[in-house]
Parts: structure tokens; sequence; C-alpha cells
């Protein structure tokens, strides 16, 4: 069987460099189980994005303000190293859920 | 690999500071005494600081100031360490307060270009051996050498 395909928004203050950090990390968590598409973006940008539709979930190392309807990660432990293996399990339950659903 | 080379003149060790301002600034003047940034470069590191701040709860705490690449002339890096640790807000939790030992500033033209070696960051920022290495040097030259070797 074909593998499903995934997009997610990596968020961060400056739309590159955070979100460009944890871009190769979503591809090695997610890439067994899903074609992955990741989009960085800045938090202000990501409400217009999601309501565009085709969007499955968000990785964001800044608060976002606006109320989405996809799950959102806190991706920060990506960086540091500290509650990463909590975060890198929690962005597969993510994306399991949601390849159920596909 | 290494876009992004780090060099002498742009490291200073051992800062004396009180506050992020005063890293933030004598690291930002590096930069422009160099020709990498803009004048206003160092005021929008400041205030992008306080909307989005950068203060990381690495294994040794730092902070990775940056701002957007209309403030930057060139691609480069500074990197200061501090005689005692100094507050930044943490990314993602504006609300907790990080002591960081290093500072990194970042000036990226093209940030795009530069993904792989964002991506490289990332990798050092978890590796206890490297953070504390550069933060116990002494010898610009020295950790400048080291900083080039990890990265590449």
């Amino acid at each position: 069987m074909a593998k499903k395909s995934l997009t997610v928004l990596a968020v961060c203050g400056s739309g590159v460099v955070s979100s460009s950090m944890i871009e190769q990390k979503l591809t090695d968590i997610l890439g067994s189980v899903a074609n992955v598409k990741v989009i960085g973006l800045l938090p202000t940008s990501v409400k217009t994005y999601v309501e565009r539709g085709d969007i499955d979930f968000v990785v964001t190392t800044s608060p976002i303000v606006d109320k989405i309807d996809v799950p959102v990660v806190k991706g920060v432990a990506l960086l540091t190293g500290f509650g990463e293996d909590e975060c890198i399990a929690e962005i597969k339950q993510v994306a399991e859920e949601i390849l159920a659903n596909k | 690999m290494s876009f992004v080379e780090f060099n002498e003149k742009l490291v200073e060790l051992r800062i004396k500071a009180e506050d992020k301002e005063t890293v933030i600034k004598i690291l930002s003047d590096k930069l422009l005494a160099e020709g990498f940034v803009k004048d206003s470069f160092f005021e929008n590191v400041l205030k992008r600081e306080e909307v989005f701040p950068t203060g990381l709860p690495t294994i040794i705490p730092m902070a990775i100031c940056h701002t957007e690449s209309e403030h930057v002339h060139s691609s480069a890096i500074a990197f200061g360490t501090v005689t005692s640790p100094v507050a930044f807000q943490e990314m993602g939790t504006p609300e907790r307060t990080v002591m960081a030992e290093m500072v990194f500033v970042i000036a990226l033209k093209n940030p795009k270009d530069q993904v792989p070696w964002l991506q490289k960051m990332m990798t050092v920022f978890k590796d206890e051996e490297i953070l504390s290495t550069i933060r116990n040097a002494t010898d610009v030259s020295e950790v400048v050498r080291y900083l080039n070797e990890v990265f590449d």
C-alpha cells in the first residue's frame, strides 16, 4: 500500500530559524509511516493556512494565539533535547490518529 | 556544509553583563562593525526577543537571538559567553525565564539556504561535551576553530 501523506506546519517566530531546525526532525520521526511535507510559517499566518485546508497538524516553538481546528504540538523540546522523547511520542500519536482516519 | 563560518571578530568570551540587552548589543555591534548587518539590526533583535523570545533550556542554557533578514547585509553568526548567567525568556513559553550561559546572535540573509546548517545547529545544542567546551572556552581563536569544526 502506498504511504499516505501528511502536511505539517512548523511554526516559529521567524517562520524560518527554529522551524527549519525541526523540519528534518519531523521527516525523521514520521518518514517511515507517511510522506511528510513540512511548511515553515509565522504564528500569525497559521490560522489562514489551516482554514485553507489540507493541513494535518502543527508543531510550534511559539505560542499560537488563534484558535485553530487541527492538533498543535509544542516543539521546543526537539531543540533542547529535554522532554524530547515525550514530544516525539506525542507527534507520532497525533500523526497515527490522523493517518487512521485518512 | 558550513555556510555560516564562525569568525574571531564576531566572538566575545566572558562578557560581564547584567542583562540580555548588554550581551545582544555587544554581539550586534560586532556584526555591525564587520558590515554583516544594518544599523537597525540590534533594535530589531531586541524587539523580536520581546515578542518571540529565544532562550532555550538546553543542557547548558542559551539564547539564539535573531531577526528578519531585511536588517541583514550578509549571513553571519556572533557568539558570546558570559561571566554570570543572563535572563532570557524561554522560546515558546515566554512566562518562563532561562538563565543563559551563552548567546548566539544569528544574522541570516537567505534563511532558506541555511536550512542544513540550522539543522546541524540543533544537534550541536544537545551535545553536552560541545556545549561545555564552548561555554568554558577562554581563547577566542581556539573556540572559533572548534566551532567551525563541529559545524563542518
